[in-house]
Formats: structure tokens, sequence, C-alpha cells
């Protein structure tokens, strides 16, 4: 069995790319293929966004379930935030005057000078993975140091460090 | 009997091989293929073979006689090669099935294909004309049949059939001598009534037949926009009896009413190629495209295939050029249609592996791939494989060739969209819509922005009204399909 890194999918021994999120598979397997490849690829190529963005799990262990409460630690955890228990949490800063109230308002922790958007990021919480997915936001959102590009959900671990412009912050998934 | 086709290569024995030596390889063979022992579909087609040659060359009398035919044959030149190569070339001994990827590339060889001039055609168009074609649909379609007329000579034949709620035969098969007369049949065209495609392949199918020739590229191209009225495995029937007579079927969707999956069936089976034109300006190009690529037919009617051993299991094969198209596995052999002298024809097969295997090196696979050529009229030319694996207790790690894994690459995202498609019929939401937001990352990852947009739009559509939209399906799907030619063409 070959375990997808992006989505924990057990894959047949032999395969190169995930059944179920098509992540590549060679590279996380060990196998010394995707060093191989030229750098300079052209576009059409797939280029595995998850072979570069492959998350070391930092605590695989933990389990992840429905309850799990989640709550993001801002400013080297000088500040936590639990977030609300619902499907879909929307971080970002709260604007009366466009009508926008997002369930995190980042205002009150620099969000505004950091280049929070009003409407940044979202985080799915689904039975088993927690899911960020940038809001087509102004200055882009991280995980551990890579973009999240706003077609593209993030499968987040525990611990992740989050960036929402400049805004930091980790994701704790507390039991 | 086919005296041109040579039955000691398909006993695997040669030429001066004694009775003794044929015993052997039949009954090895019999232990590969024979229906008892090998339940993969196409291990019959080859029993079969093997089973004719054996009845041959173990009677004394007719092996003479067939040696001295035979000798009266003046021998063939390779006309085509095929070449095999597998994501592995040493398996892992493992306790779990695991999955070998294996490329089939099929190339006419240099010298005959350079000096190669256009395969003669033998077309009919089956071109609808319901009511929904009326206006630029239509328009373009005849701005199209005009431009093929233009391209054809009076080596090619032509017929033209148009089709609503009955067909109507506009031009009969005839060579192309007159082509303001045939233009001005096309012009009579107008839009009115409902879609019975069987109606008009089935006429197309007998205009082609009156002309068939095994130098020709015998070829219905039908151009549809709509759902058929009629039950569709009338037209299914007909495409397996079109196979058996050497007639392929291509079919063009215009907009997004028409039933894709019937379409890619019938394509698949006969190795014609299937497409989804979503604006009537594209219709011009798409038909100009077919008809360049079957007159550019170096081989025709060209089959594949494939017997795996007895615990190998064929799993699905994909055509990758030219046209990508997926074909059934179920059917044995699998239709390839034309092989282009300039280009390459390349499958890709999913075989998986037994657990457990012994050490050492082990039979595979059989391909054989027939064809016949055209510019030769050598009918059924035959080139036999069998590929054989080596199986280590721990092989060093060993990179997949670049080829199989860049195909697998644009494969996966095709796959993706077929399995969101899936879930959406089985009613799973949120699996569909995991599926898509999947593809979507993978499809930015890989810089196709559009189709991501398209897929990440189908996503939401999906978790709020648990349907995708036509157009989105269609895009996806022949979108992603398309990828696959993308980065062979300039080869």
């Amino acid at each position: 069995m070959i375990t997808c890194t992006y989505c924990k999918h057990a894959n047949r021994e032999g395969m190169y790319f995930c059944d179920e999120c098509g992540a590549p598979l060679f590279d996380l397997a060990g196998a010394p293929a995707t060093q191989n490849l030229p750098q300079n690829e052209p576009a059409n190529l797939t280029v595995p966004l998850a072979a570069t963005a492959a998350p070391v799990a930092v605590n695989i262990s933990n389990k992840l379930a429905a309850t799990t409460q989640l709550a993001l630690h801002f400013k080297q955890g000088a500040y936590r935030v639990p977030l609300p228990a619902k499907p879909e949490v929307t971080l970002g800063r709260v604007d009366a005057s466009t009508n926008t109230f997002p369930d995190v308002d980042l205002t009150t922790l620099d969000g505004t000078e950091l280049g929070v958007s009003r409407r940044h990021a979202i985080i799915q919480h689904k039975e088993d993975q927690v899911l960020l997915l940038d809001l087509d936001s102004v200055n882009g959102t991280y995980v551990n140091g890579q973009r999240v590009l706003p077609a593209a959900p993030r499968v987040l671990q525990d611990g992740d460090e989050i960036r929402l412009g400049k805004l930091r912050a980790r994701i704790i998934f507390e039991n | 009997m086919d005296h041109s086709q040579n039955y000691y290569a398909i006993l695997g024995v040669s030429p001066d091989a004694t009775a003794a030596d044929i015993r052997t390889a039949y009954r090895q063979a019999a232990r590969r293929f024979h229906p008892d022992a090998n339940k993969n579909e196409g291990a019959m087609l080859q029993f079969q073979e093997i089973a004719l040659a054996h009845e041959l060359l173990a009677d004394e009398a007719k092996r003479r006689q067939y040696d001295a035919m035979r000798a009266r044959l003046v021998a063939d030149p390779p006309y085509f090669q095929v070449n095999l190569s597998t994501s592995k070339r040493i398996l892992p001994q493992l306790g779990e099935p695991q999955v070998l990827y294996m490329l089939v590339e099929i190339t006419p060889f240099m010298e005959l294909a350079q000096g190669a001039v256009l395969a003669p055609l033998n077309v009919a168009l089956v071109l609808d004309r319901s009511t929904s074609m009326k206006g630029p649909r239509l328009d373009r379609v005849k701005a199209a049949a005009h431009q093929i007329i233009d391209q054809l000579g009076p080596v090619d034949f032509l017929s033209l059939v148009e089709f609503s709620d009955r067909a109507e035969v506009l031009i009969p098969a005839t060579s192309v001598t007159n082509p303001l007369e045939l233009k001005a049949r096309v012009n009579m065209m107008t839009p009115g009534g409902g879609t019975e495609i069987f109606q008009g392949l089935q006429n197309g199918f007998q205009q082609v037949l009156r002309n068939q020739k095994s130098t020709h590229v015998n070829h219905v191209i039908l151009i549809t926009d709509g759902q058929t009225f009629d039950a569709e495995h009338l037209s299914l029937d007909l495409a397996d009896e079109a196979v058996k007579r050497g007639v392929g079927i291509s079919a063009m969707g215009i907009g997004d009413d028409w039933n894709d999956a019937f379409l890619d069936e019938i394509a698949s089976r006969t190795g014609g190629s299937s497409a989804y034109i979503n604006s009537p300006n594209a219709v011009v190009r798409f038909l100009n495209e077919r008809i360049r690529s079957l007159g550019s037919a170096f081989a025709e009617r060209l089959r594949l295939s494939v017997a795996p051993d007895p615990d190998v299991h064929l799993e699905s094969a994909f055509k990758l050029i030219p046209n990508p198209q997926p074909i059934s596995v179920e059917r044995q052999p699998l239709q390839l249609g034309a092989l282009e002298s300039k280009r390459p024809t390349k499958v890709l097969l999913q075989l998986q592996m037994p657990t457990d295997m012994q050490l050492g090196f082990r039979a595979l696979v059989r391909v054989d791939v027939m064809g016949d050529i055209l510019a030769k009229q050598r009918i059924d030319y035959k080139v036999i494989n069998d590929f054989s694996v080596e199986v280590a207790a721990n092989p060093a790690m060993e990179d997949p060739p670049r080829a199989i894994l860049e195909a697998l690459g644009k494969l996966t995202l095709y796959r993706m969209q077929q399995k969101a498609e899936a879930a959406i019929q089985a009613g799973r939401i949120d699996e569909a819509t995991r599926r898509l937001e999947n593809l979507s990352t993978r499809l930015l990852a890989a810089g196709h922005t559009e189709l991501a947009k398209t897929a990440m739009m189908e996503a939401r559509r999906v978790r709020t009204t648990h349907v995708l939209s036509e157009e989105g399906r269609k895009t996806m799907k022949f979108g992603t399909r398309m990828l696959l030619s993308a980065g062979d063409d300039n080869e």
C-alpha cells in the first residue's frame, strides 16, 4: 500500500498518482523519480502541487473527530481563539459598511495593518479532515510558508502554521 | 485459414521446429491462454489463434502445404513496429496486489511512411438537421461540409445523409468530381424535426458499404446536437456491425444536450473518435481535423489484442494519441482506428499483478497488433509481442519511464472527473464535491486555470444543487481528455 501524504488514501502498490485526490505518489513513496524530472519543466506537465507542498505531518496520531475543538493561536500562543463549532468558519475583518461579518474577526489582532482581507479565508471542518480555503484574498493565505491558491483547498494538520497576509497563527486540534 | 499469417510465430516456434517442439509449445501456450485457465477477455482470442496454428502445424501434410504456400509469398517488409514498455522493469515480490502500467507504442516504419500519399477516403457525413440545429449551427455544419468537399478528389468517395425524425440521403456515395454540384446539394439542408440518430447512422453506413475497400479509409462521421429519440442499442449494434465490415464511426456533439457516453461508446467500439464542440464556429475546425487525421492514415483498422497471463488482470485501456479516447477492455480486440503516417499511436494499459509472485523472470502479456496497410494493400498485417518482466525480492527503486508518468498525470485528471460524475449519479454528493475540489487543485497546479475554475464552480454547484451543469460537465470531460494530446502534437 502507498498512503497518500496529502489525503491519506491507501493506494495499491505501483500507482503513481493518488486514486482519491490525484496527488503524485512517487516522490512521497520514496522513489527517486521526481528529483530526476527537470526543474524548468513547461507548464503543461502536471507539476505536482502536493509534492512541493508535501505536508510534513506534525502530529498524525492526533485523532481528529467531528467533535474536536479547533482553535487558532496567535502571537506565539499569546491569544487563543476557539473556532465556532460549525462546518465552515470564515476568517476576516468585520466591516459594517460592506455588510461583512466573518465568524472570526481579526481586526483586534492588527488584522488591518497586517493585510487581512475582510473575507480572507474559510476553515472547513469535516469529520475526518480540516480544510483551509483562500477566498481570493489580496495578500494571500499560506500554510507552513506555502501559498494556498484560491481554487485549491488545503488539508490542515494539527500544529500547521497559517499566515493570513502577514498575520501568523497556528491551528491546534484540541481534544 | 489465412496463409499470410505466420503460424510459427503465433505458436512461438521456429519454422524448422520438430513435431515434439510444436507439441511442447502448444502445451505451454495452452497453459497461458486456455479459457479454462485464463479468464481475461483477450486470452480467448489468443487461444483460438494458437489452436488454429497447432492444428495446422501438427498435421504433417497440412504443414507441408502451408510451408509451400508461404515460400511463394513475398516476405513482408516491416510496416509498423510495436514497442512495449512498463512502469517498472523489475517488480518487487509483495504480499499484496500491485499495479503495473504498460505503454504500447505503434510506429510506422519511416521510409514507408515518409513517401506515403494521402490515404483515399470513403466517408459518409451524417448530419443532424433537427429544429435545434437552426441558425449558426447548421450554417457552420454546411460550411464545414463545403470545405470537406474541397479537400476530396476523384479517388475519394463521399456521401451525405441528413437526419431528423427520419433520414434522407442527400448525396448518394459518389467520387468527388463535381464539387459545385455537391455543394449545392449541401445547401438544400433545412432545419426541422427531432433527432433519430440510428436512422442517420444506418443510411450513412450503407452508403459507405457501397464503396467499401480495404485500400480506403471507410468512415462515418456523425454530427449531432441532441439526444436520440430512438433506442440507443440499435446504434450500438450498428457500431458492432460496422467494425466487422471495416468501417469506423466518429461522432461530434455540438452544444450541451447530446449524450456523450453514448457517442463515446460508438466511437470506442469502432476505433473512431468523439469530440465536444462548444461553439458552432469550432465545427469547421473539428471536422477538418478529423478528415486530415483520416487522410494521413498509413494503416487502417488497427486492432490491439491484449492477452495477459492467467494471474494478471487487464483493468483499463486508454488511447493517448491520436484522438485521446477511453477504450472498453471488455471487447477484444481493442479498436484503435487509423495509424497515421507521421504520428505514433499510443495506448496505456493498466494491469493488476497478483500477490506473492515467484522470483525470477515471468511472462506478463501477449500483445498483438493487426492492421491493414493501405498503400500496400496488405490486409491483416500482424505484429506479435510477448512481454516478460522480472520479479525480485528487493529491487532497487527505478524511475518510471517519463512518457508513462506524463500520460498518467494527465489521465489522472480525466479519471478524477469521471469519478466525480459517478459519485453524483450514485447520490454521493459530499464525495463528488470533494473530488471536484481535488480536481480543481490538480488542474490549477498543472497550470490549467480555466478548467480549474470550471471544476471549482461545478463543485459549488454540486454542493448546493446536487447536479453538474451539462456545459461544465462536458467541458471538464473533454477538456481533461484533450490535455493528453496537447503535449504530443508538436512531436
